[in-house]
């Protein structure tokens, strides 16, 4: 983290970094009018990293609305089975986009994954251009085999904001997931659309889990294991 | 809540009110003299970008639907002209081109109107263009705070202010019934913002007779004054406020 | 389920499951009402409900009209129980929804019909001039059951609304006093009806509740937007504090036994109470803070 500074739309970055070796991420953009300057699209936090001789820039923002990007994974709800691809939604009122059938390991067309309207997949974002259907497939690219996706069976699932589950998904040593895997066993799929499913052996251990998830998105660290043992103590856990 | 304003104007800003939508935010606009006359009290929200219906479709860019709600009886043509006002500021600051053949729904409700509009004992008819320009003054105000809200691309910010030249030929934001029909001339300009100052004049409305030197030098320099006000006193802090508990959990 | 909202086989069996033993999502027992929130505003008649995450805006005004030809000794009162996409994306505008609907009769029926608001109390000259309420109710966010807020928000800026004092002259003229003028007058309000809404859910299958015996099928109070969508079935009873029904509906949906209503009207009974007592404090808190103004200015 280089630095931290919040914008707006509009505002002039007045950083430099060398123009050749740049990447653009999601909340800035080029300026039409001399074509090198580089503008916020949207409010948040200014964010400039370096990683292999690449300079990175992007904005970091906490929102609710998913928009696919290339290699996301996501959790989605089936909602047609067609000839030879699913429709699958990733968030309510917006497009769906598409899971071909031969998108799963082992993929033949006589076998068929068995998916009908309503299940849940785990899935990543294959392919994402803004003017066609976005696609996602149940393979991992690299292997060859499931990688993990595919259909999430029990368990529940529930919804938070973007910035909140991309802290969850990318942190590996996330201080809230560890916390809750020192008190109890659980499977969990998160999905950068902002959907988590999540598993215990049990459907009190569940709600309990789901809630703290959700709840602690308002509170601070510190609180973490207070809400935790209340959300325990409330259930009889 | 963030609230300030200037020496005339009372702003109070609040982002994230509404749990179902994408973006929401909650503005009053009270005079800072006269705290008796109630206040513009405006609620917004949008959801988007969403799946439009084929009619609404565009192929490379994205569709607004705007629906403005009055605090008392049911929309009439007074809000669709609310509606078309907004929809020509919006269009030019609105990164459409990101995000093509989707819909942005944004839903205006206005919940509080100051006192001096129910006061029917002087004739109301004439000051129905002067209520909406203030009307219209509220909405954008809070319109931007819910796209920043959101999330959704803009291609700049922008605020607006709306002050009248009164009989004694003085500019003021803060205005009352007897102001307004003793006025000559009541305006509404929209800036976008660089960096705190404002920078290009995107929306000008004026009612009544006026002059032009006068409006080119004194109406927008007061208004730009009265923009980058609201920006520092108010816009910024609701958003670093937004944003602080948009992230309470990382610390 | 409506258009746009997608919900999954795991949520909704999850639910189920959870309502057979006995827990709801939000955490909230099976027979428990969200914790309402009253909030006045400075207008008469201008009052915001909170019902859990569910939230609406009440505005009431008058004006004076030519009352019906058939009923000359009436005033006239009319609810507009308009959804916006501010509520929820579901909701289209313009549009009436199934759901706008069912809202609009049941408020018709629980606040009008039952003469909640004295509508002979708003005539002024027979045949020629009476007062027109309006209630506007803005929906601005979903979280389930708009039908109970509907009725609270109504009911309380109704109570809290005054309309400006008048008087007739020699020449049959009306001379509208304003407010700061003329103390102006509340409403006569006869009875509070509070509405109280049960969803239905099946935890059998379909044949099991219509032959068998076994009267398994659960019943919630105040649903949230996730029960509601997954709920078969609905039943809203309008109480008042005089332990009167004002009004009953339960449009098709699940079947249930005959005696389990008059367990939930027992139900309704007590969250009516409750909820009667909590708008007249809020009513009575605001008319103190008002006194409480006057005498500042004054002094």
């Amino acid at each position: 983290m280089d630095s931290e500074l919040l914008v707006i739309p509009g505002d002039l970055i007045s950083v430099k970094f060398d123009a050749n070796n740049v990447v653009l991420g999601p909340g800035v953009c080029i300026s039409k009018k001399d074509n090198e300057s580089i503008i916020p699209t949207s409010a948040g936090i200014l964010q400039l990293q370096e990683k292999k001789n690449q300079n990175y820039i992007y904005i970091e923002s906490n929102n609710k609305r998913y928009i696919p990007s290339m290699g996301d994974y996501v959790v989605g709800t089936v909602t047609g089975v067609f000839g030879d691809y699913f429709k699958i939604s990733l968030s309510n009122f917006q497009s769906s986009v598409i899971l071909s059938t031969m998108a799963f390991p082992n993929a033949s067309k006589k076998n068929r994954p068995n998916l009908k309207n309503g299940d849940l997949v785990y899935a990543r974002v294959s392919s994402c251009f803004k003017d066609i259907d976005v696609e996602i497939e149940c393979i991992d690219p690299t292997t060859g085999k499931d990688g993990g996706f595919g259909l999430l069976e029990g368990g529940y699932v529930f919804e938070v904001k973007l910035g909140y589950a991309r802290w969850l998904f990318f942190d590996k040593q996330n201080p809230l997931l560890e916390i809750l895997a020192s008190k109890c066993k659980f499977e969990i799929a998160i999905g950068i659309n902002g959907k988590i499913w999540l598993k215990t052996d049990d459907l009190k251990t569940t709600l309990a889990c789901s809630t703290i998830i959700e709840n602690c998105q308002f509170l601070k660290q510190q609180d973490f294991n207070t809400e935790i043992n209340k959300v325990f103590k409330k259930l009889n856990i | 809540m963030s609230s300030g304003g200037s020496d005339e104007l009372i702003y109070e800003a609040k982002l994230s009110v509404l749990n179902r939508v994408d973006g929401s935010a909650q503005l009053s606009i009270s005079s800072r003299k006269d705290l008796d006359e109630g206040e513009l009290g405006i609620i917004c929200s949008i959801t988007g970008p969403i799946e439009s219906k084929a009619r609404q479709e565009s192929p490379q860019q994205s569709n607004l639907e705007i629906s403005v709600m009055p605090h008392i009886g049911v929309a009439s043509t007074r809000e669709k002209l609310l509606e078309y006002k907004l929809k020509l500021v919006l269009d030019r600051v609105i990164d459409s081109f990101e995000y093509p053949r989707q819909l942005i729904q944004i839903v205006l409700q206005i919940l509080n109107k100051p006192n001096y509009e129910d006061d029917t004992t002087i004739g109301s008819d004439d000051m129905n263009d002067f209520f909406s320009l203030n009307d219209l003054n509220g909405c954008l105000i809070s319109t931007y705070l819910a796209l920043i809200d959101s999330g959704i691309s803009m291609k700049s910010s922008f605020l607006s202010s709306c002050c009248i030249i009164n009989s004694n030929n003085q500019l003021t934001t803060d205005f009352n019934k007897n102001d307004l029909i003793n006025s000559k001339s009541a305006h509404l300009i929209v800036y976008d913002l660089r960096n705190g100052k404002c920078n290009n004049l995107i929306y000008s409305e004026s009612i009544g007779e006026f002059d032009e030197q006068i409006f080119f030098k004194n109406v927008l320099d007061k208004c730009k004054k009265e923009i980058e006000n609201l920006n520092t006193k108010v816009i910024k802090n609701c958003i670093t406020e937004k944003f602080k508990n948009d992230y309470i959990w990382k610390a | 389920m409506p258009k746009g909202i997608d919900v999954s086989n795991v949520a909704k069996d999850f639910e189920l499951e959870s309502l057979k033993q006995g827990l709801r999502l939000d955490g909230r027992k099976l027979n428990e009402f969200r914790d309402v929130e009253i909030n006045i505003g400075n207008s008469y008649g201008s009052v915001d409900v909170k019902l859990g995450k569910t939230r609406i805006a009440v505005r009431i005004s008058a004006e004076i009209v030519a009352p019906f030809e058939d009923r000359p000794f009436e005033g006239l009162f009319m609810i507009n129980t308009e959804i916006s996409p501010m509520a929820s994306a579901m909701f289209e505008s313009g549009r009436q929804s199934d759901e706008e609907i069912l809202i609009s009769r049941l408020i018709e029926k629980a606040v009008r019909r039952s003469n909640a608001l004295d509508l002979e109390s708003l005539c002024i000259i027979a045949g020629e001039k009476c007062w027109s309420i309006r209630a506007d109710i803005h929906y601005l966010d979903y979280d389930g059951n708009f039908a109970d807020i509907s009725c609270i928000g109504v009911l309380c800026a109704l109570l809290h609304f005054k309309k400006p004092d008048i008087t007739i002259n020699e020449h049959q003229e009306i001379i509208v006093h304003p407010i700061n003028e003329r103390v102006p007058v509340p409403l006569s309000i006869l009875h509070i009806p509070i509405c109280v809404t049960f969803a239905f859910f099946n935890p059998n299958d379909v044949e099991e509740n219509i032959k068998g015996d076994s009267n398994a099928e659960l019943i919630v109070v105040d649903p949230t937007m996730g029960e509601e969508l997954l709920a078969y079935g609905s039943l809203t009873l309008t109480m008042n504090k005089n332990r009167e029904l004002v009004q009953i509906s339960k449009a098709g949906g699940l079947s249930i036994d005959a005696m389990v209503i008059m367990d939930c009207s027992n139900l309704a009974y007590e969250i009516a109470c409750r909820i009667t007592d909590q708008i007249r404090e809020a009513i009575k808190a605001d008319d103190a803070k008002r006194a409480e103004k006057r005498l500042e200015i004054r002094l």
